[in-house]
């Protein structure tokens, strides 16, 4: 009687366990699952090495393989900028304009920055998506790189400063007229990845790396100083003077 | 002369017509014109790149000097364009560019006004409205009925990228501008990626190793009956001519023998150099003319039942500009119409700018007398709103004009 009774006991909590884990997974915990999920580019990160994130983005979807993106760069009132060209660099300008291809790392030189004189800074230049522009209006609207004088002083003292441009979406855009002055970057901590940040607010496009490396001695170093000289476009039109050669960058024949 | 049976030349003009008919304008071809380059197709009003040529700023890969030839397509207009290698070559290469023409484009990139994003605007009792999101540009009135219509505008869009940034300072001494960790957003699933590596990338191409193109009559004159004829079918690509006037496969033509392409070059230059006073005349008897068939029916049926005597108001927006920069200055106008059959009562256009457009003070242009009223809304901007002092009679429309800075 007891081992009936027993029996049916068993049966019921069969029946009602079954009842009740009918339709669920059980499964373990995963330790990513008390991670905040906010904030998280899980692959591709700005510290990255240059170049990794645009190679990436050549794999991705969209006609971005072969596309020169016009982009401008501009700093505060002096301060000069440059592209290696044939072996030397071309003539500083104030507003460095060029078609870049994407996934390539570009690096230009700095001269003439306020406060520091003869100090020449080589940041390096990385777009990492291109615009899509209607027709004709491609070099009129390319991706402006606006840097200030804190970059090039920060790089000057030794550090290093990583700028993720994005392109920002209208809808959480900041109000108020976008100017030189008022063109300030959001600065984060060195535990945040800049390019989660830039995601968050928009769709980024390009990397400014700043810091104080100069150019090799030893001419047979230079190609790999300037990641390959990969080929760059000049916007229609534009007055350049090519093969300037400069004293702190040895010519690649000597 | 007339001929009773079908000519051989006849055989060949017949195929002529199925070939042009056959080839329409929908599958062009863009190719490198040196071997071995890859081939694009031209896809609608759209321009599909391949993967060595996208549209828009784009050259050659690699910094070869190859310059692309344009076959049959009017869409695009071809320029040429110069790169740079920062190395040991001193002179710049130049290379064919495809101006933009891009069919895809970003949101983000344009700065929209108009419209009634959901949730759609609700007029309130207490004439409040609700669901009006920045951008939404609306009109409501009420007809002689009593009733209050919501209408909303078309969508303006401007071309107006703007870039920020996020800097990040980090070295020996950029400690101090942390103040603690609050959060660790490092992967930790991920133990390897394996970055791709440039230069590394192996890309399989479809080239055709040899291409056999024999030049064809590029004109026949069709005269039917004695009575000359002004269409002048022209051949409008000739890779494919001899296979197509042949009527054969292209694996067929290359198997001809050697009297038969003799044959056909016979054939072919004999339709060349016909001149017109000794025009060939042909006689069809198994062939139907080709003719043009409309397949176009009623699918439906839709009666819109109009109250008698209710007014309807229209409602337009248009930008004097399709492109702006940070700082530069857009005219707006919103122009309302009765279309209906009776007149409206108590208008009320709303514009709710976005957050990068800023109202200019004092640039209303309105050709009736209203009432403007600007409020500051969420999005950091304002609402205008114009409430027209006059009922609008059927048939008249308002026009009200203002600037905008953009932000």
């Amino acid at each position: 009687m007891s081992k009936v009774t027993t029996l049916n006991t068993l049966l019921v909590a069969g029946i009602l366990s079954l009842v009740f884990l009918n339709g669920r997974q059980i499964q373990a915990a995963e330790p990513a699952d008390y991670l905040s999920r906010v904030s998280i580019n899980p692959v591709l990160r700005a510290s990255d090495p240059p170049g990794s994130v645009g190679q990436a983005r050549l794999m991705g979807r969209g006609p971005v393989v072969g596309y020169y993106q016009p982009v401008a760069v501009t700093g505060p009132e002096g301060v000069h900028f440059s592209l290696p060209a044939g072996g030397g660099m071309t003539e500083s300008t104030p507003r460095l304009e060029a078609g870049f291809l994407i996934g390539s790392v570009y690096r230009f030189q700095v001269t003439r920055i306020p406060g520091a004189l003869g100090a020449e800074l080589f940041p390096t230049v990385e777009v990492i998506d291109r615009t899509y522009p209607p027709q004709h209006l491609a070099t009129r609207y390319p991706i402006e790189i606006q840097l200030d004088i804190e970059d090039f002083r920060t790089a000057i003292n030794g550090q290093m400063v990583t700028r993720v441009i994005y392109l920002e979406d209208p809808q959480t855009a900041v109000p108020e007229v976008q100017k030189a002055s008022t063109n300030v970057p959001l600065e984060i901590s060195e535990f945040q990845d800049p390019l989660a940040v830039a995601d968050e607010y928009g769709r980024p496009v390009a990397i400014v790396r700043i810091g104080s490396l100069t150019p090799p001695k030893q001419s047979a170093l230079l190609p790999e100083f300037f990641f390959g000289y990969p080929t760059w476009a000049p916007f229609p039109n534009a007055k350049m003077q090519l093969s300037k050669q400069t004293d702190n960058v040895p010519s690649e024949r000597e | 002369m007339r001929t009773s049976s079908i000519h051989p030349v006849s055989f060949l003009l017949t195929g002529s017509i199925l070939f042009v008919l056959g080839c329409g304008p929908q599958q062009l071809w863009i190719r490198d014109s040196s071997e071995g380059g890859r081939i694009a197709s031209t896809e609608g009003r759209g321009f599909a790149p391949s993967p060595s040529q996208s549209a828009g700023f784009s050259v050659a890969p690699s910094g070869e000097n190859r310059p692309y030839a344009l076959v049959g397509h009017t869409g695009t207009s071809h320029d040429q364009h110069t790169v740079i290698s920062g190395g040991g070559s001193a002179s710049p290469q130049t290379h064919s560019m495809s101006s933009p023409n891009t069919a895809r484009y970003d949101s983000q990139e344009f700065l929209r006004d108009g419209g009634d994003a959901s949730p759609l605007v609700v007029h309130l009792n207490d004439q409040s409205l609700r669901g009006l999101q920045p951008e939404d540009t609306i009109v409501h009135y009420k007809t002689g009925s009593g009733e209050v219509e919501i209408q909303a505008s078309n969508q303006v869009a401007l071309y107006a990228p703007r870039f920020r940034s996020v800097r990040q300072i980090s070295g020996a001494l950029a400690g101090g501008r942390a103040v603690g960790t609050a959060q660790m957003d490092r992967p930790i699933a991920t133990v390897k990626v394996d970055q791709p590596l440039p230069g590394l990338v192996m890309r399989d191409s479809l080239e055709l190793g040899h291409a056999d193109v024999a030049r064809g009559p590029d004109a026949i004159r069709e005269r039917d009956r004695g009575v000359p004829l002004d269409s002048v079918q022209q051949v409008s690509l000739a890779a494919n001519v001899m296979a197509a006037l042949v009527n054969l496969t292209s694996d067929q033509a290359y198997s001809l023998q050697g009297e038969q392409k003799a044959l056909f070059d016979r054939y072919a230059n004999a339709a060349v150099t016909y001149q017109l006073d000794e025009c060939l005349e042909v006689a069809i008897q198994s062939f139907r003319t080709p003719s043009l068939v409309r397949d176009q029916r009623v699918d439906g049926f839709t009666i819109y039942d109009f109250e008698e005597g209710k007014g309807r108001v229209q409602i337009s927006k248009f930008a004097d500009r399709e492109d702006a920069k940070p700082g530069d200055v857009v005219t707006f106008g919103v122009r309302i119409e009765n279309v209906g059959d009776g007149p409206v009562n108590e208008i009320v256009v709303v514009d709710n700018l976005t957050t990068r457009l800023e109202y200019v003070p004092d640039s209303l242009d309105c050709d009736a007398e209203v009432d403007f009223q600007s409020i500051v809304n969420e999005a950091q901007s304002l609402r205008l709103q114009w409430t027209l002092r006059d009922s609008l009679g059927v048939g008249e429309s308002v026009t009200i004009q203002f600037k905008c800075r953009v932000r």
